[in-house]
This record gives C-alpha cells, sequence and structure tokens, in this order.
C-alpha cells in the first residue's frame, strides 16, 4: 500500500505488524485500516497519521506509540512494484503463457510438436522410390514414335493391313502413388504410438489425480459430517451466523403470551396446610381443605419435519421453539427424520429414544398439537395411514406451512389434501405474523370463535416486479459468493444488504421462496413443482459474478457490491474461529485460507503473499479449485493482476503437479487401456498405409490413369486403321442403383379431385423435439409404422371440385362460420380451398367421389354417427388418420414446417397471407409433391382428439373410440406460423364450419 | 456492517470553525483528521481531555464544518447556526433515553381522566412517544452531527447498550404494539411522527433515494466526549475512533484568548488617555522589551496570524503575554485541580469587564514583570495574592490555602 503522495512511501503492513505490539489490531481494524489508507483522494501523511493513530490508540499514551510507529514505516522510497510490466522480454512473456497453461493441454502441445517434426524429419531423410521401372528409370522405357514401322507396301492392294500401333505413353501424364518403402512408415507408427500411450498416460494422469484427491477430500469431509450428526452435534460453519427468528421477535413474544393461556391456575390436589389451618380452623373453626393452586393443563406439543436437516426454516423453527421455552411456554419437541419415517424422536436428541406416533400421543393426551411441515398429506404421516385417528386424545390441532403460497396457488391435488386436512380438524396456517398469531389463537381459544384460517393467507403476487427481480439477482449473486453456504447464511446476508432487504422484507418466509422460485427458473427447472432446494450450478455462479462485476465493479472497488458482500463475510469470519474445532489443526487452516480467499479479493495487490503460504499444505486442493473458479470469472473482468497469475498458475499446477513416478508407475488398467488403444491405432495405421493384401491394396490405390495418343503417319497409305487400345479401365461416374420395385404412377387431377401422389409406407417418429418453439404438450415424440401405401392428394380438395361432386359449394353460401361471420367472406373462387365444410361434409364428399370412381365406399353415415367398417383397409377415398396426415407432411424430411423450415416459401399464414386464402398450388410442395400440407387451411382428419396419443399405439393408429373434437392439421392463412408446424394438432368441433377450414382426403394402395 | 461510503467528499474543513457562541474554533490538525476518520468510517467520535479544552465546543464546529462541506459558499450567522443534536445524559440515563423517551405517566393520566378523546388518544402508543436526540440523527435523511456529552456520568451499561445502535443504526420501539384489533385500528391516525420521522415500531435508516447502487444514508457524526471518570467497556472503545485533546500549546492559547477578549483588548488600547493608562503603556512596553524574551513570548506571528492590524498596540500584547505567563506558572503548580484554558478565557473576561480594567491590567503586567525578573523560584504566595480575580482560576479551597498560606486572614479579593 503506498501513500499517494509520490515521494514517500508508507509499508502499511509493516505498521500493522508493529502497531499489534502496542494495541490489539484485530481484522475490523485492519480493514480500517486499510479503507483509509487506501482511500482515492491524497491525503498528506501527517494526516493520515493523525487518522491511524485515533483510529487504533484507546489512551492517548497509545496514541504517541502509534505515531512514532508510523514515522518509523513511512519511508522516502518505493519498493519495486511487482505489478510493472515496463519491459519483459518474449522470453518472460513465454514463460508466462507457459505456466498459465493446464498439463494436459501442455501435454498435448508438445506431442503435436513431436510428431510434426518426426513426420517432416522422416519424409526429409526417406525419400520415396517407385517400384515402377519407368518413372525409376526413364531412358529404359522410351518408346521411339517417329521411326515408322517397316511394312511391305504393295501398290494398289486391296489387302488391307491393320495395324497395331504402339501405345504412346506421355510419361508426363502418367500419374501414380508412390509407394513409399515400409520399414520407414513402421517406424514412424512405432514411435507415434509410444509417444501417444505415453501422452494419454499423462493425460489421464492429472485430472485423475485431482479428481481422486477431490474426492478422498469430500469423502473425509462427509464422513466427518455424518459422524458429527450421529453424535448428535451441530457442525459449526466457521461463518459465524446467528440463527434468526421467521417473525419479528415481537410476534413471537405474543404467540408465546397467548400460549400462556394453555395453562390455567387450576385446584391442585396437594393441601395447603399454613392456609387450611389459619384461614379457615382458626378463623371460622371448622376445617375447609385448601388446596395450593398449580398450573393445569396441556403443554403444547410440536412435530418437526427434518426433511433430511436441510430445510431453509429448520433453524429458524429450533430458533423460535427456544424463544418460546425461554419465554416460559412448556413444550415438547418431536422430529421426524425422513430416513427413518416411522419413528419421532425428541428434539434435544437424548441417545436413539424414538417412538412411533401412537406412544407419542399417548404420553401426551390433553396437550394440543402444532406441525411443522411442508408436505403434510392426510394420506401417511410416520410411516401410518390412519393417523388423523390417533389425534382424538389431543386437543386442537393446527399446521403450520412455510411453504407461502395459498391454497388457491397450488396443484389441485395438493388443495384436495389440504382441505382435507382442514376437515378433519387441522387447518394450515402461513408462517408469517399474522399466521402464527392466528395459529396460537385458534390453538388456545376456549370460549372465542377461532379466526378462519383461509383469512391468514395472503395471495402470493407473481415474480415480475424488475425491482423484485434485481433484488433477487443480487441475493444469489451474494449466495453464490459464499464458499459454504448454509440457509442462516443466505438469510443473514439478506438482513444486511440494503439493496435486497429493502424490496424482499426480512424475515419473511416469501422473500426464501422467491428466491428459490427464481433460481429454479434461471437454472431451467419448472418452478411450479415444489422447490426443495437451492442449487447454483457453477456456470449460474459465474454468470452472475461476472455480470456484477460488468454492473458495480470489481471486488476492489470500495463500494461495489461484491466488495461489500466480501466484507460483510470478513466480519462474519470474525478475529479468531469460534468453534473448538476449527481452532487448531486442519480446522485452523481452513478458518485462515477462507480469511485469506475474501482478503485476496478485496486487496488483489497482497493476494500473491496471502495465498502462497496455503501451497503444499493440506488445504491446497482447496485453493487450486478456489483459483480455478476465479481464473474462469476473470475472462470478464481481471481482478488480479497479470503477474500475480503467472505465479498463481504455477501455484495451480504445483497443487495438481505429477512427478515421473506417477507418470509410470500406476493402475494396471489404466496401462492395458492405453497399450490397447495404442495397438489399435498401429495396427489402423499399418493398415491403411502398408496394406499387405493385393486386393486391398489394388482398393486402395487410385486406378492408374493412361492417356494415349495415336499419332498416324503421314506417309502411310494405309486405308484403314484399326486401332486397338489396351483395356481400359471404365470409370464409374454415376453409380447404379440397386434396380427399385415400380412405383405406382402419379394419377392426375380430375375436375372433381386434385392429382393424387403415391407415398410409399413406412415407421417415422411422430411429434415435436421438446426444444421446438411453439411446441404443446401433446406433441411427444413417438414412432408411428404405417403399413400401407396411400395415395395422397395433391392439394387440398378445392371449391371447383367439391361443387362438381357435391353440387353446392358451402364456401360461397351464406351459412356462419364459428365466428359468426358469412362463408363467402373468406374467398370464393374455382381454384381456392373449400372452406366452411364441416367434418361431415367432407365424409360425405368422400363417399361421393368413391361411387363417382367406381371405388368402394368407405364410411357408413347415419346422422351423426358415421363409422368406417373396414378402417385403413378400405379402398375408397376417405380421410386421412393423423398419423398418415403426419406422415405424408414429414415426406421422411424432419423440418419445422412441411417442405422446409422456411415459412415464407412452403406456407400461406398470417403473416404473408395478406389476410385472405390463396389459390392451391401457389407455394412450395414438400419433398413428396405435396402442396399446402402446412399453411393455406386446416384440414379435417379422421382422428378423435385426445391429448395423449401416443398411448394408442404405434400400428396405423386411427385414434380414440370418441371424444368432443376431431383433429385438424396444418395451420391456415389465418393462423401464426407455429400452427402451420406440421406436429401442431389443432381439434374442433365436427359440426363447426370455420373460414380456414378445409380438408383433404386419400386412397389406400394396394 | 453497513454499506460504506463511495468515495463521497465528506470531509471537515479545520479552517474557519465556529463554536458555540459563534466565536472561532480553533482545532489542531489532528482533531479534524481523527473527525475526518470517523466520518468516513462511520463510527463515533471519542474525545478526552480535560475539563474546558474544547470538546463540547467542538461538537457544534463540527456541525458548521459539516453543514458547509453541503453549502460551500454560506457564511456562517450566529442566529442560524446549525447545531448538533443534544443527548443529556445524566447519572440515571438509560441507553434507551438517548433514542426515544416514552412518557408513560401522560398517557396513563389520558386514559383516567382525559374523556373520550383522551382515551382514544391514550390507545396509541405512539403519541407518547418522542425520539431524543441519537434516534432523531439516526432516522434523519440528511447526515447530522450528534452531541453525546460525559458518558462517563452514565452508567457503565448505557455505552454496552447503545453497541448495536452504533453499528447498525436501527432500532425498536417496543412501547409500540405490532398489530392492535382493528376497530381500535380505524380510530387512530394512520402515521404519527415525532421531529418530522414517522414512528413506526422498527425504525430503519432511512435510505438515499438517488443513489445507485442503493445505499442507506450515512450515519451521523456522533461525538462523545469523556472525562475518564470511569473506564469505558473494552467493546464500546472498539467502535470508537478516539482523541485525546491535549492542553494547547502557548500559540493556540494566545490565538485563543485573543479571539475571545477581542473587544475588551480594543477597549484597553483605547485607554491611554488617563494617568492609568500612561503608566500602562510604559509597564507595557517595559515588559515587552525586558521580559518577553527570557518567558520565550510568543513572536509576532502569533500576532500576525490573526486577521487584525499588523501591529498590535503594545498594551494588548503585554496584557495577553502576560495573562498567558502566570497561567502558565499555575499550572506547573500543584494544585489538585488545574486550571484549565475555559477558565482562563473567564479570568481574562473578568480582568477587562467594567472600568477597572487598566488597573487589572496594571497589576497582572506588573506581576508577570516580577515573576520574571525574580532570580528564583517565585513564592505563589507574593506572586499570586495581589493578583484580581484569582477565583476565576481557583475554585478550591485547599488550592486557595496552598496559594495563600500566611493570607488567611485578608479578605479575598474577589471584586
Amino acid at each position: 500500500m503506498s501513500a499517494p503522495s509520490p515521494t514517500p512511501y508508507f509499508d502499511l503492513d509493516r505498521f500493522l505488524q508493529l502497531a499489534r505490539q502496542v494495541v490489539a489490531v484485530g481484522v475490523r481494524e485492519e480493514e480500517r485500516a486499510y479503507r483509509l489508507a487506501s482511500r482515492e483522494r491524497p491525503v498528506s501523511s501527517t494526516v493520515l497519521r493523525a487518522q491511524l493513530a485515533s483510529l487504533l490508540a484507546k489512551t492517548s499514551e497509545q496514541s504517541r506509540q502509534i505515531g512514532a510507529l508510523f514515522d518509523e514505516c513511512l519511508s522516502s522510497e518505493a519498493p519495486p512494484d511487482p505489478d510493472s510490466r515496463s519491459r519483459e522480454s518474449l522470453r518472460k512473456i513465454l514463460r508466462r503463457y507457459w505456466t498459465q497453461l493446464r498439463p494436459a493441454t501442455r501435454t498435448t502441445l508438445l506431442l503435436a510438436l513431436l510428431l510434426g517434426m518426426i513426420g517432416g524429419v522422416s519424409v526429409r531423410l526417406w525419400p520415396y522410390t517407385p517400384h515402377d521401372p519407368c518413372v525409376r528409370d526413364p531412358a529404359a522405357c522410351k518408346v521411339d514414335v517417329h521411326s515408322p514401322p517397316s511394312l511391305p507396301r504393295p501398290p494398289q492392294s486391296s489387302v488391307r493391313i491393320v495395324e497395331d500401333e504402339p501405345a504412346r505413353v506421355d510419361t508426363q501424364q502418367r500419374s501414380e502413388p508412390a509407394e513409399i518403402p515400409a520399414r520407414s512408415w513402421l517406424a514412424l507408427c512405432a514411435l507415434s504410438a509410444l509417444l501417444l500411450l505415453l501422452g494419454v498416460r499423462w493425460l489421464l494422469l492429472p485430472g485423475r489425480l485431482r479428481h481422486l484427491q477431490m474426492q478422498t477430500q469430500r469423502a473425509a469431509e462427509a464422513a466427518l459430517a455424518r459422524e458429527a450428526r450421529a453424535r448428535g452435534e451441530v457442525l459449526r460453519p466457521s461463518y459465524r451466523v446467528d440463527p434468526i427468528l421467521p417473525v419479528p421477535r415481537s410476534v413471537a413474544e405474543d404467540c408465546a403470551t397467548l400460549l400462556g393461556r394453555l395453562r390455567d391456575e387450576g385446584r391442585g390436589t396437594d393441601l395447603d396446610v399454613l392456609r387450611t389451618l389459619f384461614a379457615t380452623v382458626r378463623a371460622g373453626g371448622r376445617f375447609t381443605a385448601v388446596h395450593t393452586p398449580r398450573s393445569v393443563g396441556g403443554e403444547l406439543l410440536v412435530f418437526i419435519d427434518d426433511e433430511g436437516r436441510d430445510h431453509p426454516w429448520l433453524s429458524s423453527y429450533f430458533a423460535l421453539i427456544e424463544h418460546w421455552q425461554r419465554q416460559g411456554v412448556r413444550l415438547a419437541v418431536y422430529t421426524y427424520p425422513e430416513e427413518f419415517p416411522h419413528f419421532l424422536d425428541p428434539y434435544p436428541r437424548v441417545g436413539l429414544h424414538s417412538q412411533p406416533l401412537a406412544d407419542v400421543v399417548r404420553q401426551h393426551a390433553g396437550s394440543v398439537l402444532l406441525i411443522l411441515s411442508r408436505r403434510l398429506s392426510p394420506d401417511g404421516f410416520c410411516g401410518e395411514h390412519a393417523w388423523t385417528h390417533e389425534l382424538a386424545q389431543l386437543g386442537q390441532c393446527a399446521w403450520v406451512d412455510a411453504d407461502p403460497r395459498s391454497a388457491a396457488d397450488l396443484a389441485k391435488a395438493r388443495t384436495d389434501q389440504i382441505t382435507r386436512l382442514q376437515q378433519l380438524g387441522i387447518p394450515r396456517y402461513p408462517l408469517s405474523p399474522q399466521g402464527l398469531l392466528s395459529m396460537v389463537r385458534h390453538l388456545t381459544n376456549k370460549d372465542e370463535t377461532p379466526p378462519q384460517p383461509e383469512l391468514a393467507w395472503t395471495r402470493l403476487p407473481r415474480l415480475s416486479s424488475p425491482k423484485e427481480q434485481r433484488a433477487l439477482r443480487l441475493w444469489a449473486t451474494a449466495a453464490a459468493l459464499v464458499p459454504d453456504a448454509s440457509w442462516d447464511q443466505v438469510r443473514a446476508l439478506q438482513g444486511a444488504l440494503p439493496e435486497i432487504h429493502d424490496v424482499l422484507p426480512a424475515p419473511d418466509t416469501r422473500s426464501l421462496f422467491r428466491l428459490l422460485e427464481w433460481v429454479g427458473r434461471e437454472s431451467g427447472e419448472n418452478p411450479e413443482s415444489g422447490i426443495t432446494h437451492l442449487h447454483l450450478s457453477q456456470s449460474l455462479q459465474d454468470r452472475l459474478v461476472s455480470e456484477s462485476r460488468r454492473e458495480f465493479g470489481p471486488p476492489d472497488h470500495v463500494g461495489s457490491f461484491e466488495n461489500r458482500v466480501h466484507r460483510i463475510l470478513l466480519g462474519q469470519l470474525g478475529d479468531a474461529p469460534r468453534a473448538p474445532e476449527q481452532q487448531q489443526g486442519r480446522g485452523r487452516l481452513i478458518w485462515e485460507l477462507k480469511v485469506a480467499m475474501h482478503q485476496a479479493l478485496l486487496y488483489p495487490g497482497r493476494a500473491l503473499e496471502l495465498l502462497s503460504r496455503f501451497v503444499g499444505t493440506g488445504v491446497a486442493p482447496l485453493l487450486a479449485a478456489y483459483l480455478r473458479n476465479e481464473q474462469a470469472r476473470q475472462r470478464h473482468s481481471a481482478v488480479f493482476a497479470g503477474a500475480t497469475w503467472s505465479n498463481f498458475g504455477s501455484i495451480v499446477s504445483q497443487a495438481g503437479r505429477v512427478s515421473p513416478r506417477d507418470l509410470l508407475l500406476g493402475a494396471r488398467r489404466t496401462w492395458g487401456m492405453a497399450s490397447l488403444c495404442a495397438l489399435l491405432c498401429v495396427s489402423l495405421a499399418s493398415l491403411l498405409v502398408y496394406a499387405p493384401l493385393p486386393t486391398l491394396r489394388a482398393w486402395l490405390r487410385p486406378n492408374v490413369t493412361h492417356t494415349v495418343e495415336v499419332e498416324i503417319p503421314a506417309e502411310s497409305h494405309v486405308e484403314r486403321v484399326e486401332t486397338k487400345l489396351p483395356a481400359l479401365d471404365i470409370k464409374q461416374t454415376k453409380p447404379t442403383k440397386p434396380a427399385e420395385p415400380e412405383k405406382p404412377p402419379k394419377l392426375p387431377a380430375t375436375p372433381q379431385r386434385p392429382a393424387l401422389v403415391w407415398i410409399p409406407p413406412g415407421s417415422f417418429t411422430m411429434g415435436s423435439p421438446e426444444s421446438e418453439e411453439g411446441r404443446d404438450n401433446d406433441e411427444k415424440q413417438h414412432r408411428v409404422t404405417l403399413t400401407r401405401g396411400l395415395y395422397v392428394m395433391e392439394t387440398e380438395v378445392t371449391q371447383g371440385q367439391y361443387k362438381a361432386v357435391q353440387g353446392n359449394n358451402p364456401a360461397a353460401s351464406e351459412k356462419e362460420t364459428s365466428d359468426s361471420s358469412e362463408c363467402s367472406e373468406y374467398g370464393v373462387g374455382t381454384t381456392l380451398p373449400v372452406h366452411c365444410v364441416t367434418w361431415f361434409e367432407t365424409v360425405r364428399y368422400a363417399n361421393g367421389l368413391s361411387m363417382k370412381e367406381g371405388l368402394e365406399v368407405c364410411y357408413a353415415i347415419n346422422g351423426d354417427q358415421v363409422t368406417w367398417p373396414k378402417g385403413v383397409q378400405c379402398r375408397g377415398f376417405r380421410l386421412l388418420t393423423e398419423a398418415e396426415w403426419e406422415y405424408a407432411a414429414w415426406a421422411s424430411m424432419r423440418t419445422v414446417y412441411a417442405g422446409g423450415n422456411r415459412s415464407d416459401e412452403y406456407l400461406w399464414y398470417d403473416e404473408n397471407s395478406g389476410s385472405s386464402m390463396h389459390a392451391v398450388r401457389t407455394r412450395r410442395p414438400n419433398a413428396w409433391g405435396l402442396y399446402d400440407m402446412s399453411g393455406n387451411v386446416w384440414e379435417w382428419v379422421w382422428d378423435w382428439y385426445t391429448e395423449e396419443p401416443w398411448k394408442l399405439g404405434d400400428i396405423d393408429p386411427v385414434g380414440p373410440l370418441n371424444s368432443l373434437d376431431r383433429v385438424s392439421r396444418g395451420g391456415s392463412w389465418a393462423n401464426g406460423a407455429q400452427y402451420a408446424r406440421v406436429a401442431n394438432r389443432g381439434h374442433d368441433d365436427p359440426g363447426s364450419r370455420g373460414g380456414a377450414q378445409g380438408f383433404r382426403l386419400v386412397r389406400s394402395f394396394p | 456492517m453497513d454499506a460504506n461510503e463511495p468515495e463521497s467528499l465528506v470531509e471537515i474543513d479545520g479552517h474557519e470553525l465556529y463554536g458555540r457562541e459563534g466565536q472561532r474554533y480553533l482545532a489542531e490538525p489532528e482533531l479534524v483528521a481523527a473527525a475526518n476518520a470517523a466520518l468516513y468510517l462511520e463510527m463515533p467520535l471519542l474525545l478526552t481531555g480535560e475539563p474546558g479544552c474544547g470538546k463540547t465546543h467542538f461538537a457544534w464546529a463540527a456541525a458548521w464544518g459539516l453543514h458547509r462541506t453541503q453549502a460551500p459558499d454560506a457564511m456562517y450567522q450566529l442566529e442560524h447556526a446549525p447545531q448538533p443534536l443534544l443527548c443529556q445524559v445524566r447519572s440515571d440515563s438509560r441507553a434507551r433515553d438517548l433514542l426515544y423517551s416514552y412518557d408513560a405517566v401522560r398517557r396513563f393520566g389520558d386514559a383516567q381522566h382525559g374523556g373520550d378523546a383522551g382515551k382514544i388518544r391514550a390507545a396509541d402508543a405512539r403519541q407518547y412517544i418522542e425520539l431524543g436526540g441519537l434516534g432523531r440523527a439516526l432516522m434523519d435523511t440528511t447526515r447530522k452531527v450528534v452531541l453525546i456529552d460525559e458518558i462517563d456520568k452514565a452508567p457503565r451499561d448505557l455505552p454496552n447498550d447503545l453497541l448495536h445502535e452504533l453499528d447498525v443504526g436501527d432500532f425498536e420501539i417496543p412501547e409500540i404494539p405490532s398489530s392492535l384489533p382493528d376497530d381500535v385500528m380505524r380510530h387512530l391516525p394512520a402515521t404519527v411522527e415525532s421531529h418530522g420521522i414517522a414512528l413506526v415500531r422498527q425504525l430503519r435508516r432511512p435510505v438515499m433515494r438517488d443513489a445507485h447502487p442503493l445505499r442507506r444514508v450515512p450515519k451521523p457524526l456522533v461525538i462523545i466526549t469523556s472525562n475518564v471518570e470511569r473506564q469505558l467497556p473494552d467493546a464500546f472503545l472498539r467502535r470508537c475512533v478516539f482523541f485525546h485533546i491535549e492542553f494547547p500549546d502557548r500559540t493556540r492559547l494566545t490565538a485563543i484568548l485573543l479571539d475571545h477578549l477581542r473587544g475588551s483588548v480594543t477597549r484597553l488600547n483605547r485607554s491611554g488617555g488617563s494617568a492609568t493608562g500612561n503608566e500602562l503603556r510604559i509597564v507595557a512596553q517595559r515588559f515587552l522589551q525586558t521580559a518577553a524574551p527570557q518567558l520565550g513570548h510568543a513572536s509576532t506571528q502569533a500576532f500576525a496570524q490573526r486577521s487584525t492590524p499588523a501591529s498590535e498596540p503594545e498594551i494588548s500584547r503585554a496584557f495577553v503575554e502576560a495573562l498567558l505567563d502566570l497561567f502558565l506558572r499555575l499550572r506547573e503548580l500543584a494544585l489538585t485541580k488545574r486550571p484549565a484554558t475555559a477558565e482562563l478565557i473567564a479570568w481574562g473576561k473578568a480582568l477587562l469587564a467594567g472600568q477597572a480594567a487598566p488597573t487589572h491590567a496594571l497589576a497582572v503586567i506588573r506581576a508577570a514583570q516580577a515573576m520574571a525578573e525574580a532570580k528564583a523560584p517565585p513564592d505563589s504566595a507574593t506572586l499570586f495574592s495581589a493578583l484580581p480575580q484569582v477565583g476565576c482560576l481557583i475554585k478550591l479551597r485547599e488550592d486557595w490555602e496552598r496559594l495563600r498560606p500566611r493570607a488567611a486572614s485578608s479578605p479575598l479579593i474577589l471584586a
């Protein structure tokens, strides 16, 4: 720490060290001294002297001494700044980056370098010698082309001479792969395999070492905690946090006062001898017994739900109980731990005196009962089902729930349980001042009418206000900064930071519940389920801390949020560890490490010396983990300077340092695995290149390409030259497909129906993945198989086609649609798809079309009852089932909409349709040639609507037998794009007409 | 742990501070540094020192200094000077009395004899609560100065009971019930204020409205004075910034005296016309020439520091120097109660009051001259027996005896 005036330099650390001999300098004084000395505004040394003296001294004599010490520590020259980076040679920079790398990275770099070097060296030292003699020795292969062959030339002969022209080989255009001698490759492979082996071993080692170290340490700590718990002790954390009452103290005292009504002054059984004698006998001459008054009445029986001893409000419950006991309320407290649900343990625990519920109730007959639990249900408690009958021997019962949601906000099943409990005589109260007071009044009422328990509950508003969100984010950041957080710690942080407890008042059960909700939401969990734990994942912690640093500044800035939290935590650690197990040995070391960790962030200049003394001790893994976390967070804002990090790098790597002995020795299994890997690599490499088998070699080596030039000598009078070319390898440019079975042709459109496209049978996945935007819950993915090929209509049925079959056009009629406008408003035209059709009308059209084409009729219509006797085996026209529709729309691809992912190209939806229907075949089709599967109009399908279609079978599913609505698919010109997704399922009353509701038919084939 | 105050430049400037009665307060730079440390660290300032060395007056000086940091161009006016909030500590004070006081008797009287209106008013405890000095300052939206005077008069529990309030600054008023029945609440006013602060059961320090991030108003500057009659508890001392006001040195004493005796001394100068005045001038001149260098008088610098004409007339200078000489000599004597600065100022004022001012001045200068010329240590009896108005300095009978052991029969000159 340097004084701001440039010339004199003040060594604050030395000053504090010397000052410790005169006055008591604790952590708090140190921190205040640092604050004084490190103010941004420069102060003169006299002023600083006076301030430090007045801070630390308590008598004038001490002030004088401290003033003298100050002068001693004030020197005129500053020591060299370890952070100055004025001139750093390249070597130093390289060295710094080198030490920052992890051992694994270093190894891979070295390996890559070595392999590269060896590869280059081998290529250089062993030049390839091709086998082809012509290449090796071009002179031997020369073919003299220019000397013509000597042949007799008969004049005007009719002999045809067929000449064999030698193939002229152009040496330049010949290409052949070079064959590198086998032995150099083998050597290369072997060497690389060996390095790979060592590298793999090394890679496995440090991570594993670290992993093993952390594992053993965690196991040891868990064993310690378990032992302590078994002994009944509470392992005190290093941070001194007092348990907080869940309600203000005044309310707790009021409750205690009200609970005092449980006991009355009643007639005792002891005879008050003196009073009997003097007041009655002597005064009245007659014996009248006078009894000493005795307080009679029940006591308060409390059952506390342990929830595995990690309950957010558990310590505050105990604080409340102890507060009441101090006020004089007679209590009997039992806990029911999770691991032994059949028994109740008395609190405080004495030995193993667990008792079943019936015994406890019998013992405390006549008391009133208070249950503190979050999960009470009338179906079972302490392993017994009909437990509410047991409570007949007790007086009033009540139940306090720490969950601040009122019954209206909970799931229906839970609300039913709560109502049943209330009917059984156990009303539910919240853990709030109003709730506790009402509960106590209920328990202790004798003549008054008890207040209604519902009045004590207030609705919990949704978490939406930005101020609340911000306060919760800050609270979660503060909780993320604590190394070992406990519930009391979380609440203490709330109380200590004004940003939080101004918006979320403390102590309030709702605030904690809000925090759990918020954290659950941020981590991606569903906040509707009961949140019971606060889990801040590492990525969430890093994110929160980086955001806080970005907004408020790094922790060494005075006044930044992180700075204040660290100061609070330092204050909680105190000047000396409080618990006896922390006062020496490892416990003390851990306490000192925590103090140093906080101070290192507050004063980064001293971080190195603060933390370096823990290297090599038993807590080094903790230190290394802490530094790694900080390294991840430093990416966003650097707290420690670069030079400090280079030293830290050595610390971190030292913590996981690998010695050569560890490298060579090790588990046999690791060695076995590594050598197996290496063997595999060697064989694969040699296989690829060396290839001993000839056919394999032939396949591996690319074919020789010969280019042939034929030259006809000018003097020759040969009339016909037949050239015989050597065998050429015919290269197949197009791979021949295996012969496909005959595909049925596409049937063209007729005036009564659109064209029919054949689609093959197959299996597909119906539904959409959970990550898809706009997905509903009824789109769970499941596999469906269709066993029949289908002729699907290429487009939706148009108005012209419908009219040709049925004789009327419902789209042009004046019938009312389901939104009370006329059908004809939505578009009338021959090529527009027919709309305003009810589902019954489509079925009739299908039958009509089947009859017109001479196919069997599929549907038996009986008023509102429509059945299809033959199901999917029917040969006539019918509606698609939902599975068939989706299969046709997918067209064996996985896109969002039918055909592709770009909504503008493939479909008409509300944003590009201009609020009107469009003619069919005006957008791009899908892969099987079907138009408008997504968009334009909804298409009726056969199935009744059910929310969980995957339960109905996966081979040719046809939907449930009955329901309220029929399914319609595909989206429309009037709806948004998410309705046009292939997986989206719409449903509607079959008798309704819609301005965007059309249909499409199908015919089975064969 | 409270929110740290960021680098706001709230610091008291040591120049131009004014004390309680409007006179200049010359604070030592170390005292100002200690006060600034207390301001910055939000800790109370504990001042000890002899009685009359200016501990209590420093609270007014600090109030003026704090006011000036917020309004730098303000001019000091005695009528509108900022006052520190006083907390009177008595021997039966409790810590609660510094925070608030609850008038139970009046409430009882209202309930019994106040009629219907009284009964309704008596139902509300808040009407009978008045916030004390410390309570008001803690809940104020601006930063104030609180003076807890002579805390060692109070029982020993008082500093211990104040620890939480000094640390955090929130306190609870248990007399206000946390919940009242609805039919009673209907008749009561919604908020009741005391000195402009709404009374609730749990009072919290206010939040600075336009601060980002949200912060509480910094704690007030609590100045605690102690005469060190009782040893204060250790936990309390650790929460305080401590300063011991030493007895001022001669230069400062001169400056202080001149500040206080400004008017009277000027009048003394103008009395040169009479016979006493002439003699005064001669004696003064001789004193300054002969005795001043021996007694190590302050040079003219001390006089030149004040905003006065360059050459202070000799009479006033000689008078002040002589007064100081005698006073310092008196302090060196082994008296039970040493005279303090306030008593010196009172003596000076008494000497210069009224018509006899030149006579008194003459006597003082002559005595100082005699003291300077005497070779041997002077006999206190002869020296001080002739001095007028010594009753301002000597308050105890045994000290009187010590000063004039042989003149017990002579009447005390008190006029």
